[in-house]
């Protein structure tokens, strides 16, 4: 089984707001994630992915200039196949059918709305993991 | 008159909430440190935004701000937000501009309510 050891999972995310990920960032350590890594757009995200190599990216929808929808359409035509394949949790304030219907077909792990209680975001990942 | 934004004790800002989603006083104070600078130069640019029929603009604004406010805003405020957030999805700026003048002086409070809780 090709679990990774939660305490030890890389984690990258992505999200301009500075309180969010203030606070994902907060939330993760609480949960026991050590391992972590930001990024403020989609366009810095693809470039961080490669140098620290993340087991899963939690990324926002709603970003300028690329946004969560257009990083991972890039990140999953990435020539590196540890990038195009890499694990994916949306998070968004807005739980739209709209949102949903473009982001779930994606590839991704589920969807998180923000703010993110530790309890949710430690089963998603979990999940994400196995 | 009571508020009709704040909660029952005239507070926008609930320390309780913002204790618990944060885990620590120390880590609140933190993100409330954010928020102050966050919020401090969101409004002006929403209100710009606004007065220029900007809608998408202070749509992208409004729409951070409903993210990150259940972490420490008051029912009624977060509730009063997601309400003009959704209106500026799809509303004119003559529409959206009344709702925003109510919800701004809130907005202001929690501010003042935060520099004060940092003190």
């Amino acid at each position: 089984m090709s679990n990774i050891t939660f305490s030890l999972a890389r984690i990258l995310v992505v999200d301009d707001d500075p309180v969010m990920r203030e606070f994902v960032v907060n939330t993760l350590r609480r949960i026991g994630i050590q391992q972590i890594e930001v990024a403020t757009d989609g366009a810095t995200a693809l470039r961080t992915m490669v140098s620290f190599k993340p087991d899963l990216v939690l990324t926002d929808i709603h970003m300028q200039p690329m946004d969560g929808i257009a990083f991972v359409q890039q990140l999953r035509k990435h020539s590196n196949p540890l990038v195009s394949g890499m694990k994916v949790i949306f998070m968004s304030a807005d739980a739209s059918s709209e949102t949903l219907g473009q982001a779930l077909p994606l590839g991704t792990y589920g969807y998180i709305v923000k703010p993110p209680r530790p309890e949710t975001l430690k089963v998603k990942i979990e999940q994400a993991l196995k | 008159m009571q508020d009709a934004t704040a909660n029952g004790n005239g507070q926008r800002l609930d320390v309780a909430r913002g204790m618990a989603m944060m885990g620590s006083e120390s880590s609140l104070r933190k993100i409330l440190s954010t928020v102050l600078a966050s919020l401090r130069a969101d409004l002006p640019r929403i209100d710009a935004a606004l007065q220029a029929g900007d809608v998408p603009s202070a749509n992208r604004l409004l729409h951070a701000i409903k993210g990150y406010m259940p972490i420490m805003g008051s029912d009624a405020l977060t509730a009063q937000l997601v309400t003009v957030e959704q209106l500026s999805k799809t509303a004119a700026a003559a529409d959206l501009l009344p709702a925003y003048q109510q919800l701004a002086p809130e907005l202001r409070g929690l501010l003042t309510e935060i520099q004060d809780f940092l003190k």
